[in-house]
């Protein structure tokens, strides 16, 4: 299983295994996830790739197998504990609508980092920082329905790693842009998980897009498949 | 790629040397491949023949690097004619991954397998393109997508093969 | 103009079929329907109201007994005097005519003879029901017809006419008859009492605005998914004012389903209002006829208003075929215009409110209205360069600075409400004070444990005779008493006691007959009334005046720790007599008999009065309970519940448009819940925003509310000469009852916030 040369293992999971109802989206998953490593989750629709990040993220619990976390078990953990860990711990990308309308952009990056206690200069501080090593800070004042679809991914990839999380969690983060704005945005979010040495689950159904990772599994019919190039 | 139409459209911003369009041509289109001089003289020798060009004064010393070229009216043509002729669409149906996926299934073997190990290897040269993609300038960036989408077209085409496979191995068996 | 009908046609089927397959859909429907069929409703029954009051007004003066003589008509001696039955009350009338001409009281051709009687069609069936038996005693004679309509003023109440022979009406000499020479009377509408008009007037308006909120609001509701519907429209090419067309036929729909319910409500409400009693009126159904045209215009105006607010909700949108854009730049709310209703009726009140009651009025409502109109503002003001707090406030600020719209407009209804309500309430409070209301009254029915008796003169020895037979009387009393005119009008009386009771009374060591006393220390329900005993004259048995002087030998006695029910601690009593200080020449007695019942034992109270039916007309038996509540008192109570439950159920509406508000927000946020929540955000703190969010221009509306209404009736209470009084009970159960809705509304979202936040919506398409 490839380590790879990056750093070490932040999150394991392994022998996931996730029902809903009589559908079994997870048969027999594992996935590692390494500090700095971006590690793209490939596979036909229905094969599990979002059920897996889901699991892996904690935002649900599998129904067996472990996902451990530095040495914690995040099956075992409560769910206030999980919630509290994916704040601090974790950054997530979703395909689209994950910014609070009514918020500003600004606000919206901050947010996690108040939610963190910390204070509202110093959040929206970082958040300034964030946006501009995005690329985006002439949007920071606008609200998310004024922005374009790419501005306001790059917006979400800022919020995702303003707490300088440990993993990155991006589930088809350019589903919704254009080829051109797709790779923009894979192109910041790469260089700037590399930078803060965070470990990235890309889930993606497009070869382009895995292209930037440094490793790829696949996911079929709920079970993973690690790939060795020849 | 036709060398003789690139450099024909390369001596229409002005006359050449020979050598001065080797330098062009590896410099705009050469990434892959660079040109040898024989290759440009031989072609141009071609296009001579043809009306296409024609030499402009020749400096003093001789020998045919000191020759300059122009491009005729038939050359400008000739570039017009080939710039709107779209490329036939080449058609893979006898491609070298069916041939193999269909002798793996015929003889027992896992065409699963097959496809895997081609579809790591095609990732893993996606990944190189892409890695020179972002260190390139724009030309970079522009061939190394031209050959990003063509490889992304195949791997979907291992995919939907993966997928079918039983299908597939109905058939043919 | 066909273009125009198939526009609208298409939008009457879009409202019909477009979302069926939707909760949203029919809960669109449904809320617009309701609104719409309430405010119908209500309006229908204002418009009503004028000529259901005019007819029930004729019918009661048509029953007033007018004493003015007019030639060559002999009077009909009349008695009226009234009983219960249990707790209901039966108006009795005996006459006599005195000729053959003698005016007939209405809804009967003739007058009764002795031994007949007339009963309303209540009281017919009243004798001919279960409870017929417990009042046959009381019948004085043989029941020979019903009266008519037009005799009765409220459908169900109980009316008897009975022939008698009745002593001559002298009005000098204090006998119970009076001469009639004609029923009915016509008179011009009394100036109206200007405390009642504004109370009127308010009421109605706080009736009416949040009817219209609730109109407004509910075609707004589900107002996204209409405007993608509309959107969807436009990319099959419709343009804009097609579009606006068919938006206009979807909310009137709502309006037809609504007329058809509010019609149906107001029908019904016609057909049963004979069983209804309101506070203290009722109405016949034929009573119930509004004018024709104002019915039209109700039946036009509601509608209208639908389609009118739903297409100025349509103009702040602009609908494209991809979708729709909210005009970002919102407009800056002014105040200078804003502030002018509420401004003029300030004025109006100051200025001309004294003078003129419908000034008063005018003034209250423009200064209701301002409501509306300032509140927006006040949170727009309030909210503006609002960027800090923790991050729930910042969330519900935010969203309440990128759409107050709604949020406010639900509220400035709510607070409308409140503010009529609390000003209402204010003068309410201040006549509580003048009814001295008994701490914690009730309207519960209450078990007499006394019975007064007010005998005639000359009955009184037999109606104790008539009392002391019944079982579950456990002692009876009388009481003797006569008034003091002394000089300068003043009044006083005085009780005449046995020294054997004296100890009922007073707390007197010795009494020997010929003593007198004056009670010290006072009642406690009168104290500082009682005035002191002077000289003076008094009534005597025979009409004439006596001169009274006060005994000599009087002297202080303490009174005694009362019972509240004996009947001697209620009376101005300043002098306490035995029959040996009487002066020579007897004084004309009041006689009170008394009689302590058994409160368990049941009807005590009816077999009393059934036991005194002999004596007719000339006793009358009224109830002391405990926690007695005159008539006033009962129907002051009856207005402030009204009051309270209407506030409550214009806070509930408020709170079902609050709801919707946010049910309608959470389903457009789905996404960035799940995802916010997917991010680790705990719901507390999502929960959080939501209850600041409703609870921020919830407690805005209330606090304008109790200002303006505190205010409202801070300005009207010099003009009826009340001092200012604050009802802080009022205001506090409105303001509690709000902070409940709040924690309703915010309760009643979580479920669709917790499914909200789980990952489905995360889940691509």
């Amino acid at each position: 299983m490839g380590t790879g040369i990056m750093g070490d293992v932040v999150l394991r999971g392994q022998g996931l295994r996730k029902s809903f109802g009589l559908t079994h989206a997870l048969e027999d998953a594992s996935l590692d996830v390494v500090s700095g490593e971006v590690v793209a989750v490939m596979g036909p629709s229905g094969s599990g790739k979002s059920t897996l990040l889901h699991c892996m993220a904690g935002i649900i619990t599998p129904d067996a197998g472990s996902i451990a976390y530095k040495d914690k078990d995040l099956a075992k953990m409560a769910d206030g504990e999980r919630s509290a860990l994916r704040r601090t711990e974790f950054g997530f990308v979703f395909q689209f609508g994950q910014l609070v309308p009514e918020l500003t952009c600004l606000e919206n990056v901050a947010l996690p980092l108040r939610l963190g206690r910390t204070a509202r200069k110093e959040a929206e501080r970082q958040a300034t920082r964030w946006l501009e090593r995005l690329e985006v800070a002439d949007v920071a004042d606008k609200r998310p329905g004024e922005v374009s679809g790419g501005q306001g991914q790059r917006v979400a990839v800022a919020r995702a790693l303003v707490t300088s999380p440990s993993v990155v969690f991006a589930d088809e983060p350019t589903g919704a842009l254009d080829s051109l704005n797709g790779e923009l945005v894979m192109r910041l979010l790469v260089d700037a998980a590399k930078e803060t040495g965070a470990g990235v689950v890309l889930v993606t159904h497009e070869a382009r897009v895995a292209a930037y990772s440094d490793r790829e599994v696949v996911v079929r019919d709920g079970r993973t498949r690690q790939l060795e190039p020849a | 790629m036709s060398i003789p139409h690139a450099l024909l459209g390369l001596l229409e911003s002005g006359p050449r040397h020979g050598y001065d369009l080797k330098r062009a041509y590896d410099e705009r289109f050469g990434h892959d491949r660079p040109l040898h001089y024989g290759q440009v003289y031989s072609t141009l020798a071609r296009l001579l023949k043809n009306g296409l060009v024609e030499e402009r004064g020749i400096e003093p010393g001789g020998g045919p690097e000191r020759k300059r070229y122009a491009i005729t009216d038939a050359g400008v043509t000739d570039v017009d004619s080939w710039l709107m002729t779209p490329e036939k669409p080449e058609l893979y149906l006898q491609n070298t991954l069916y041939t193999k996926v269909v002798l793996a299934l015929l003889s027992g073997r896992s065409a699963a397998d097959v496809l895997d190990s081609q579809r790591a290897a095609h990732l893993k040269t996606m990944r190189e393109l892409t890695t020179r993609k972002r260190n390139g300038d724009l030309a970079d960036q522009l061939i190394c997508d031209h050959a990003l989408f063509h490889l992304e077209a195949d791997l979907r085409w291992l995919e939907v093969t993966t997928a079918r496979l039983d299908e597939l191995r109905k058939q043919v068996s | 103009m066909n273009g125009w009908l198939r526009d609208l046609a298409m939008g009457l089927r879009l409202s019909v079929g477009g979302s069926r397959s939707t909760k949203t859909g029919i809960a669109r429907l449904l809320m617009s329907t309701v609104g719409i069929g309430l405010a119908v409703f209500v309006l229908l029954v204002a418009v009503a109201a004028p000529n259901m009051l005019h007819a029930r007004d004729s019918r009661q003066t048509g029953m007033y007994p007018s004493g003015e003589k007019v030639a060559g008509v002999a009077p009909t001696k009349v008695v009226m005097t009234s009983t219960y039955l249990r707790s209901d009350r039966i108006q009795e009338l005996y006459l006599q005519g005195t000729g053959p001409n003698s005016p007939k009281p209405p809804g009967v051709d003739r007058l009764p003879a002795v031994g007949e009687v007339m009963v309303s069609p209540a009281l017919a069936d009243l004798l001919a029901g279960p409870d017929g038996a417990l009042f046959a005693p009381r019948v004085p004679g043989r029941v020979v017809g019903v009266i008519d309509k037009s005799g009765v003023v409220d459908p169900g109440e109980f009316v008897l006419y009975a022939g008698a022979n009745l002593p001559s009406a002298d009005p000098e000499d204090g006998s119970m008859a009076e001469e009639v020479y004609k029923f009915g009377f016509r008179t011009t509408v009394e100036a109206s009492d200007p405390r009642l008009l504004t109370m009127i007037t308010v009421g109605v308006v706080v009736l009416l605005f949040p009817v219209l909120v609730l109109v407004a609001v509910s075609s707004r509701i589900a107002g996204a998914e209409r405007d993608r519907r509309l959107a969807a429209l436009r990319l099959v090419g419709a343009d804009r004012r097609q579009v606006n067309r068919i938006a206009a036929a979807e909310s009137l729909a709502g309006s037809g389903t609504g007329l058809v319910l509010g019609i149906g409500l107001f029908l019904l409400f016609r057909a049963t209002i004979e069983h209804l009693r309101m506070i203290d009126l009722g109405f016949y159904t034929e009573d119930v006829s509004p004018p024709w045209l104002a019915v039209l215009l109700v039946i036009l105006a509601v509608p209208a208003l639908a389609v009118g607010t739903s297409l100025v909700s349509l103009r702040r949108t602009v609908i494209e075929p991809l979708g729709v854009v909210r005009r970002a730049p919102k407009i800056k709310r002014r105040l200078w215009w804003r502030i002018l209703p509420p401004a003029a009726g300030v004025a109006l009140i100051l200025m001309v409110g004294d003078s003129s009651p419908w000034g008063l009025a005018a003034g209250a409502v423009l200064l209701l209205l301002g409501i509306p109109l300032l509140l927006p503002w006040l949170l727009d003001r309030g909210l503006r360069g609002f960027r800090g707090g923790s991050p729930s406030t910042q969330l519900a600020v935010r969203r309440l600075q990128l759409d107050t719209g709604t949020a406010t407009r639900v509220v400035a209804g709510l607070s409308v409400v409140l503010a009529g309500a609390i000003a209402i309430q204010g003068v309410l409070a201040a006549e509580a004070k003048s009814f001295a209301l008994p701490e914690g009254a009730s309207l519960g029915a209450s078990v007499p444990d006394l019975l007064r008796i007010n005998p005639d003169e000359g009955v009184a020895e037999q109606a104790v005779q008539l009392t002391r037979g019944v079982s579950g009387v456990r002692d009876v009393a009388i009481t003797q008493m006569f008034g003091v005119q002394g000089p300068q009008d003043s009044y006083y009386s005085v009780l005449l006691v046995d020294c054997a009771d004296i100890h009922r009374v007073l707390a007197v060591h010795s009494c020997k007959d010929g003593d007198a006393f004056t009670p010290t220390g006072g009642a406690p329900e009168y104290s500082g009334q009682v005035a002191q005993p002077v000289d003076g004259t008094v009534t005597g048995a025979d009409h004439e005046d006596v001169p009274w002087h006060v005994p000599a030998n009087v002297r202080p006695a303490p009174r005694l720790p009362v019972d509240p029910n004996d009947p001697t601690s209620d009376s101005y009593v300043s002098l306490v007599v035995t029959p040996g200080a009487m002066p020579a020449k007897r004084p004309m007695l009041y006689s009170t008999v008394t009689a302590q019942v058994d409160p368990a034992s049941p009807d005590v109270q009816d077999r009393v009065r059934n036991a005194l039916a002999p004596l007719q007309w000339k006793v009358s038996v009224s109830r002391v309970s405990r926690d007695r509540l005159s008539d006033d008192q009962a129907s002051f109570l009856v207005v402030r519940n009204g009051l309270l439950g209407g506030s409550l159920f214009t806070l509930l509406l408020a709170g079902v448009c609050l709801l919707v508000v946010a049910l309608e927000q959470m389903r457009e946020r789905r996404r960035a819940i799940a995802a916010l929540s997917a991010t680790g955000v705990p719901i507390r703190t999502l929960a959080k925003s939501i209850l600041i969010q409703t609870a921020i221009p919830v407690a805005a509306g209330v606090l304008v509310a109790v200002v303006a209404g505190l205010g409202l009736s801070a300005l009207v209470f010099p003009l009826v000469r009340e001092p200012f009084t604050i009802d802080w009970g009022a205001v506090g159960f409105l303001s509690g009852a709000a902070a409940l809705l709040i924690i309703a509304v915010t309760g009643l979202t979580l479920p669709s916030l917790r499914s909200a936040a789980r990952l489905e919506a995360l889940r691509s398409e």
